[in-house]
Protein backbone atom coordinates (compact mmCIF):
# COMPACT_ATOMS: atom_id res chain seq x y z
CA UNK A 1 0.00 0.00 0.00
CA UNK A 2 1.34 3.42 -0.92
CA UNK A 3 2.20 5.73 1.99
CA UNK A 4 1.28 9.38 2.18
CA UNK A 5 2.60 11.46 -0.73
CA UNK A 6 6.03 13.02 -0.30
CA UNK A 7 6.15 16.64 0.80
CA UNK A 8 8.92 19.08 -0.07
CA UNK A 9 10.67 22.22 1.11
CA UNK A 10 12.44 24.33 -1.47
CA UNK A 11 15.74 26.18 -1.09
CA UNK A 12 16.08 29.83 -2.16
CA UNK A 13 18.64 28.97 -4.85
CA UNK A 14 16.04 26.87 -6.69
CA UNK A 15 13.40 29.63 -6.66
CA UNK A 16 15.98 32.19 -7.77
CA UNK A 17 16.99 29.95 -10.66
CA UNK A 18 13.33 29.44 -11.64
CA UNK A 19 12.96 33.22 -11.79
CA UNK A 20 16.07 33.65 -13.91
CA UNK A 21 14.92 30.95 -16.34
CA UNK A 22 11.27 32.00 -16.40
CA UNK A 23 10.04 28.65 -15.03
CA UNK A 24 6.77 28.31 -13.12
CA UNK A 25 5.97 26.28 -10.02
CA UNK A 26 3.72 23.68 -11.62
CA UNK A 27 6.07 22.92 -14.53
CA UNK A 28 9.08 22.69 -12.22
CA UNK A 29 7.63 20.57 -9.43
CA UNK A 30 4.37 19.11 -10.72
CA UNK A 31 1.22 19.00 -8.56
CA UNK A 32 2.95 18.29 -5.25
CA UNK A 33 3.12 19.92 -1.83
CA UNK A 34 6.12 22.31 -1.92
CA UNK A 35 6.70 25.07 0.63
CA UNK A 36 9.53 27.47 1.45
CA UNK A 37 10.56 28.33 5.00
CA UNK A 38 10.65 31.87 6.38
CA UNK A 39 14.43 31.79 6.06
CA UNK A 40 14.08 30.99 2.35
CA UNK A 41 11.52 33.78 1.87
CA UNK A 42 13.85 36.23 3.62
CA UNK A 43 16.73 35.13 1.42
CA UNK A 44 14.67 35.84 -1.70
CA UNK A 45 13.26 39.23 -0.71
CA UNK A 46 15.53 40.98 1.81
CA UNK A 47 17.52 43.87 0.38
CA UNK A 48 15.41 44.30 -2.74
CA UNK A 49 13.19 47.36 -3.28
CA UNK A 50 9.51 46.30 -3.10
CA UNK A 51 8.60 47.19 -6.66
CA UNK A 52 11.76 45.91 -8.22
CA UNK A 53 11.11 43.30 -10.96
CA UNK A 54 13.21 40.69 -9.13
CA UNK A 55 11.23 41.24 -5.92
CA UNK A 56 7.91 41.00 -7.76
CA UNK A 57 8.96 37.87 -9.68
CA UNK A 58 10.16 36.18 -6.46
CA UNK A 59 6.92 37.09 -4.68
CA UNK A 60 4.95 35.69 -7.63
CA UNK A 61 6.73 32.34 -7.34
CA UNK A 62 6.38 32.28 -3.54
CA UNK A 63 2.64 32.98 -3.86
CA UNK A 64 2.28 29.80 -5.93
CA UNK A 65 4.00 27.69 -3.25
CA UNK A 66 2.48 26.61 0.06
CA UNK A 67 2.62 28.80 3.17
CA UNK A 68 6.14 29.24 4.55
CA UNK A 69 7.27 27.15 7.51
CA UNK A 70 7.74 29.44 10.51
CA UNK A 71 10.93 29.52 12.59
CA UNK A 72 9.47 27.27 15.27
CA UNK A 73 11.39 26.52 18.52
CA UNK A 74 11.81 22.86 17.54
CA UNK A 75 13.42 23.91 14.26
CA UNK A 76 15.67 26.37 16.07
CA UNK A 77 16.89 23.71 18.53
CA UNK A 78 17.42 21.19 15.74
CA UNK A 79 19.40 23.79 13.80
CA UNK A 80 21.55 24.42 16.88
CA UNK A 81 22.34 20.69 16.98
CA UNK A 82 23.18 20.66 13.27
CA UNK A 83 25.56 23.61 13.65
CA UNK A 84 27.30 21.79 16.49
CA UNK A 85 27.51 18.48 14.64
CA UNK A 86 28.40 19.72 11.15
CA UNK A 87 30.05 23.10 11.73
CA UNK A 88 33.43 21.70 10.72
CA UNK A 89 32.55 20.70 7.20
CA UNK A 90 35.01 22.03 4.60
CA UNK A 91 32.36 24.60 3.66
CA UNK A 92 31.08 25.15 7.21
CA UNK A 93 27.33 24.78 7.71
CA UNK A 94 25.81 28.26 7.89
CA UNK A 95 22.95 29.39 10.12
CA UNK A 96 20.51 29.81 7.24
CA UNK A 97 21.26 26.37 5.82
CA UNK A 98 21.00 24.83 9.29
CA UNK A 99 17.51 26.37 9.69
CA UNK A 100 16.41 25.09 6.26
CA UNK A 101 17.74 21.57 6.90
CA UNK A 102 16.19 21.56 10.38
CA UNK A 103 12.81 22.61 8.94
CA UNK A 104 13.04 19.71 6.46
CA UNK A 105 13.93 17.22 9.21
CA UNK A 106 11.37 18.43 11.75
CA UNK A 107 8.54 18.55 9.19
CA UNK A 108 9.64 15.34 7.43
CA UNK A 109 9.98 17.07 4.06
CA UNK A 110 12.38 16.46 1.20
CA UNK A 111 14.69 19.41 0.57
CA UNK A 112 14.93 20.60 -3.04
CA UNK A 113 18.25 22.38 -3.53
CA UNK A 114 20.84 23.03 -6.18
CA UNK A 115 23.50 23.60 -3.51
CA UNK A 116 24.01 19.97 -2.60
CA UNK A 117 27.49 20.66 -1.24
CA UNK A 118 25.87 22.67 1.58
CA UNK A 119 23.68 19.77 2.75
CA UNK A 120 24.93 16.38 1.55
CA UNK A 121 26.66 15.58 4.87
CA UNK A 122 23.58 15.99 7.10
CA UNK A 123 22.68 12.49 8.15
CA UNK A 124 19.11 11.44 7.45
CA UNK A 125 18.25 14.57 5.46
CA UNK A 126 16.33 13.60 2.32
CA UNK A 127 17.09 15.89 -0.60
CA UNK A 128 16.68 16.31 -4.34
CA UNK A 129 19.47 17.78 -6.44
CA UNK A 130 17.87 20.44 -8.65
CA UNK A 131 21.09 21.63 -10.30
CA UNK A 132 20.91 21.70 -14.07
CA UNK A 133 17.14 21.25 -14.14
CA UNK A 134 15.73 23.54 -16.79
CA UNK A 135 12.90 24.63 -19.03
CA UNK A 136 11.27 21.72 -20.86
CA UNK A 137 12.59 19.07 -18.46
CA UNK A 138 10.18 16.71 -16.69
CA UNK A 139 9.12 17.93 -13.23
CA UNK A 140 11.94 17.53 -10.74
CA UNK A 141 10.19 14.83 -8.73
CA UNK A 142 10.04 12.62 -11.83
CA UNK A 143 13.45 13.56 -13.18
CA UNK A 144 15.56 13.11 -10.04
CA UNK A 145 15.96 10.51 -7.31
CA UNK A 146 15.69 11.37 -3.64
CA UNK A 147 19.10 11.18 -1.95
CA UNK A 148 19.83 10.75 1.74
CA UNK A 149 22.46 12.82 3.52
CA UNK A 150 25.49 11.09 5.04
CA UNK A 151 29.04 11.94 6.05
CA UNK A 152 31.04 10.99 2.98
CA UNK A 153 34.54 9.63 2.66
CA UNK A 154 35.57 12.65 0.58
CA UNK A 155 38.01 15.27 1.92
CA UNK A 156 35.21 17.82 2.50
CA UNK A 157 33.89 15.69 5.39
CA UNK A 158 37.30 14.90 6.87
CA UNK A 159 37.05 17.16 9.94
CA UNK A 160 33.54 15.92 10.78
CA UNK A 161 34.82 12.34 10.62
CA UNK A 162 37.71 13.26 12.89
CA UNK A 163 35.34 14.92 15.40
CA UNK A 164 33.14 11.84 15.48
CA UNK A 165 36.14 9.60 16.03
CA UNK A 166 37.36 11.79 18.89
CA UNK A 167 33.95 11.77 20.55
CA UNK A 168 33.68 8.00 20.24
CA UNK A 169 37.10 7.47 21.74
CA UNK A 170 36.13 9.65 24.76
CA UNK A 171 33.11 7.43 25.34
CA UNK B 1 43.58 30.17 14.23
CA UNK B 2 43.34 27.45 11.59
CA UNK B 3 42.05 27.91 8.07
CA UNK B 4 38.72 26.23 8.93
CA UNK B 5 38.31 28.27 12.13
CA UNK B 6 38.80 31.47 10.16
CA UNK B 7 36.19 30.43 7.61
CA UNK B 8 33.75 29.49 10.37
CA UNK B 9 34.30 32.91 11.95
CA UNK B 10 34.46 35.18 8.92
CA UNK B 11 33.36 33.26 5.81
CA UNK B 12 35.48 33.82 2.70
CA UNK B 13 39.12 34.78 3.30
CA UNK B 14 41.19 36.42 0.59
CA UNK B 15 44.99 36.50 0.24
CA UNK B 16 46.51 39.90 0.92
CA UNK B 17 48.61 39.50 -2.23
CA UNK B 18 45.47 39.16 -4.40
CA UNK B 19 43.93 42.19 -2.76
CA UNK B 20 47.05 44.26 -3.37
CA UNK B 21 46.99 43.21 -7.03
CA UNK B 22 43.34 44.28 -7.32
CA UNK B 23 44.20 47.76 -6.05
CA UNK B 24 47.49 47.95 -7.97
CA UNK B 25 49.20 48.47 -4.63
CA UNK B 26 52.26 47.05 -2.93
CA UNK B 27 51.44 44.44 -0.29
CA UNK B 28 53.03 46.58 2.42
CA UNK B 29 50.83 49.57 1.53
CA UNK B 30 47.76 47.35 1.36
CA UNK B 31 48.58 45.87 4.75
CA UNK B 32 48.95 49.33 6.29
CA UNK B 33 45.64 50.46 4.78
CA UNK B 34 43.88 47.42 6.25
CA UNK B 35 45.49 47.91 9.65
CA UNK B 36 44.37 51.55 9.71
CA UNK B 37 40.81 50.27 9.24
CA UNK B 38 41.26 47.68 12.02
CA UNK B 39 40.78 44.76 9.65
CA UNK B 40 42.32 41.61 11.17
CA UNK B 41 45.16 40.06 9.17
CA UNK B 42 46.04 36.38 9.60
CA UNK B 43 48.97 34.24 8.57
CA UNK B 44 48.09 30.71 7.45
CA UNK B 45 51.24 28.80 6.62
CA UNK B 46 53.05 30.93 4.10
CA UNK B 47 50.05 33.02 3.01
CA UNK B 48 48.57 36.14 4.57
CA UNK B 49 44.78 36.36 4.42
CA UNK B 50 42.04 38.81 5.39
CA UNK B 51 38.23 38.50 5.70
CA UNK B 52 36.75 39.45 2.32
CA UNK B 53 33.51 40.92 3.64
CA UNK B 54 35.35 43.25 6.02
CA UNK B 55 37.48 44.49 3.15
CA UNK B 56 34.37 45.07 1.04
CA UNK B 57 32.74 47.04 3.83
CA UNK B 58 35.82 49.06 4.70
CA UNK B 59 36.34 50.19 1.13
CA UNK B 60 32.64 50.43 0.21
CA UNK B 61 33.10 47.99 -2.67
CA UNK B 62 29.60 46.55 -2.35
CA UNK B 63 28.12 50.03 -2.78
CA UNK B 64 29.98 50.48 -6.06
CA UNK B 65 28.00 47.71 -7.67
CA UNK B 66 24.91 48.88 -9.47
CA UNK B 67 23.46 45.47 -10.21
CA UNK B 68 20.38 44.96 -7.97
CA UNK B 69 21.00 41.22 -7.67
CA UNK B 70 24.53 41.83 -6.42
CA UNK B 71 23.30 44.48 -3.96
CA UNK B 72 20.69 42.00 -2.80
CA UNK B 73 23.46 39.48 -2.11
CA UNK B 74 25.40 42.16 -0.23
CA UNK B 75 22.32 42.84 1.93
CA UNK B 76 22.04 39.12 2.66
CA UNK B 77 25.66 39.09 3.72
CA UNK B 78 24.94 41.92 6.15
CA UNK B 79 22.01 39.87 7.46
CA UNK B 80 24.34 36.99 8.31
CA UNK B 81 27.42 38.81 9.53
CA UNK B 82 27.97 41.40 12.23
CA UNK B 83 29.81 44.65 11.61
CA UNK B 84 33.02 43.13 13.00
CA UNK B 85 32.80 40.48 10.26
CA UNK B 86 31.93 37.57 12.51
CA UNK B 87 28.88 35.42 11.86
CA UNK B 88 25.76 36.30 13.79
CA UNK B 89 24.77 33.63 16.29
CA UNK B 90 21.70 31.61 15.30
CA UNK B 91 19.34 33.34 17.75
CA UNK B 92 20.29 36.80 16.48
CA UNK B 93 19.96 35.74 12.83
CA UNK B 94 16.56 34.09 13.40
CA UNK B 95 15.23 37.03 15.45
CA UNK B 96 16.07 39.39 12.59
CA UNK B 97 14.45 37.11 10.00
CA UNK B 98 11.32 36.95 12.17
CA UNK B 99 11.25 40.72 12.55
CA UNK B 100 11.17 41.15 8.77
CA UNK B 101 8.77 38.28 8.06
CA UNK B 102 5.55 40.31 8.39
CA UNK B 103 6.45 42.38 5.32
CA UNK B 104 7.19 39.31 3.21
CA UNK B 105 3.99 37.53 4.24
CA UNK B 106 1.94 40.63 3.38
CA UNK B 107 3.54 40.79 -0.08
CA UNK B 108 2.83 37.09 -0.71
CA UNK B 109 -0.78 37.44 0.43
CA UNK B 110 -1.23 40.49 -1.78
CA UNK B 111 0.13 38.60 -4.80
CA UNK B 112 -2.23 35.70 -4.07
CA UNK B 113 -5.25 37.97 -3.84
CA UNK B 114 -4.30 39.65 -7.13
CA UNK B 115 -3.95 36.22 -8.78
CA UNK B 116 -7.32 35.16 -7.39
CA UNK B 117 -8.82 38.29 -8.96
Amino acid sequence: MAGPPDRYIVDACVVARMRRMGMDVLATFGPVDVVPSLVVVDELLFGLPEHHPIYEANVGLLADLGDPIENEPEIFFRATDLLRDYGRHHEPLEERDAMIAAAALVHDRILITSNVSDFHFIEGLRYLDASGHGVGDAPLMQARDVLIGAISSSPCCELIRADRKRRRSRV
Amino acid sequence: MSDIDLRVRYGVMVPLADLARLFHAHQRAMRAALERRSIPIYEIGSSVVVPLRLVERAFGLEELLDDPDVRHQAALDRARYRLDGTRKPLEEYVAEVDARAGRWKASIEEARSVEAG
